[in-house]
């Protein structure tokens, strides 16, 4: 097998895959009851999963159509200033489902102009679980829940303004 | 006529496009996705509820640590953390650790880090993963001295 073929083979994606299937081994040799919980747990998460997938592919396809390269940098690109934080922390909080689905989109956007500190937001942003606050109120009240979502809101902007500063200083070799 | 045709015909290529481009980036996500998901589901079946209970030395500065390390290595819904953490309070740990593991199961995704690498790229991920910690640090700093 020639060095081109094997780089391929061994890309980060497959060494991480290879990781997941060898941890698996050693959890199957050594208590195999919990290696067959936790496939099964993993199964019923990528069921779970799905219909938050499919949201994503649709809101990519969609961006892909509506938003060209001109439009996208005006509502989140370099110039989009406090419209763009209040988009990005707002889509954060609104959106569902695990925080690694939004990984391909968030990708696709930056690449056509998304500024990172809006991706690094809109990540942060996700702390904030609005459909869950009634729950984890149940548990530590509401005056702790609306000061912990606050303090996540400003942490995620906050946290947005140093992502972009520490990335651009990285870029321009500071 | 033949003009709406045309028209019909240019949008129904732009869409295929737009659909063709989706499908490589998911191409590209998919065992990205599904060795993430085969990771969550490992650990949270390896890391028993009971254990986060035993894991906090009952040290005022070594706890909120404990438990941001606690939060950010653990996987699932958030809504377990809001169990988990309720359980811990009742357990004597304090509100400080608490918090912290509160702010980094949601901030911080050790498990997810392949995957947010691969895809934003490490110095991306180095970076808002380490601030997405030391804002839960401090998230938890304001909530202690706010609620004590």
């Amino acid at each position: 097998m020639d060095i081109e073929r094997m780089k391929k083979l061994f890309n980060g994606r497959a060494v991480f895959f290879v990781g997941v299937v060898v941890a698996y081994g050693i959890v199957l040799v050594t208590v195999p009851d919990q290696a067959k919980e936790a496939i099964w747990k993993s199964l019923s998460l990528l069921l779970g999963v799905l219909p938050a997938l499919i949201g994503v592919f649709v809101l990519m396809t969609l961006s892909e159509l509506i938003l060209d390269t001109k439009r996208l940098t005006r509502v989140v690109g370099s110039g989009s200033g406090t419209r763009g934080w209040i988009l990005a922390i707002s889509g954060g909080v609104l959106s569902s489902g695990p925080i690694y689905l939004w990984y391909p989109l968030l990708a696709d956007l930056r690449e056509r102009g998304m500024r990172e500190g809006y991706v690094a937001a809109f990540l942060l942003a996700r702390a904030v679980k609005l459909p869950l606050l009634p729950v984890m109120a149940f548990s530590f009240g509401w005056v702790f829940v609306i000061a912990f979502s606050l303090l996540l809101f400003v942490a995620s902007l906050l946290g947005g303004m140093v992502s972009e500063r520490l990335l651009s200083g990285v870029e321009n070799g500071h | 006529m033949n003009d709406e045709s045309n028209t019909k015909t240019a949008n129904g290529e732009k869409l295929l496009r737009a659909v063709r481009k989706t499908l490589n980036s998911f191409r590209m996500f998919l065992p990205l996705l599904i060795g993430t998901v085969f990771s969550l589901g490992l650990v949270i079946s390896i890391l028993p509820s009971e254990f986060y209970g035993r894991a906090f030395p009952g040290h005022p500065i070594l706890d909120p640590l404990v438990g941001a390390v606690l939060g950010a290595v653990s996987a699932g819904n958030a809504m377990l953390s809001y169990v988990i953490g309720g359980e811990l309070l009742s357990e004597g740990v304090s509100l400080l650790a608490v918090s912290a593991f509160l702010a980094t199961w949601v901030t911080v995704g050790f498990i997810q880090i392949p995957a947010e690498s691969m895809m934003l790229g490490r110095r991306f991920t180095l970076v808002r993963n380490g601030i997405g910690f030391i804002s839960a640090l401090l998230v938890a700093g304001c909530l202690s001295i706010f609620f004590s």
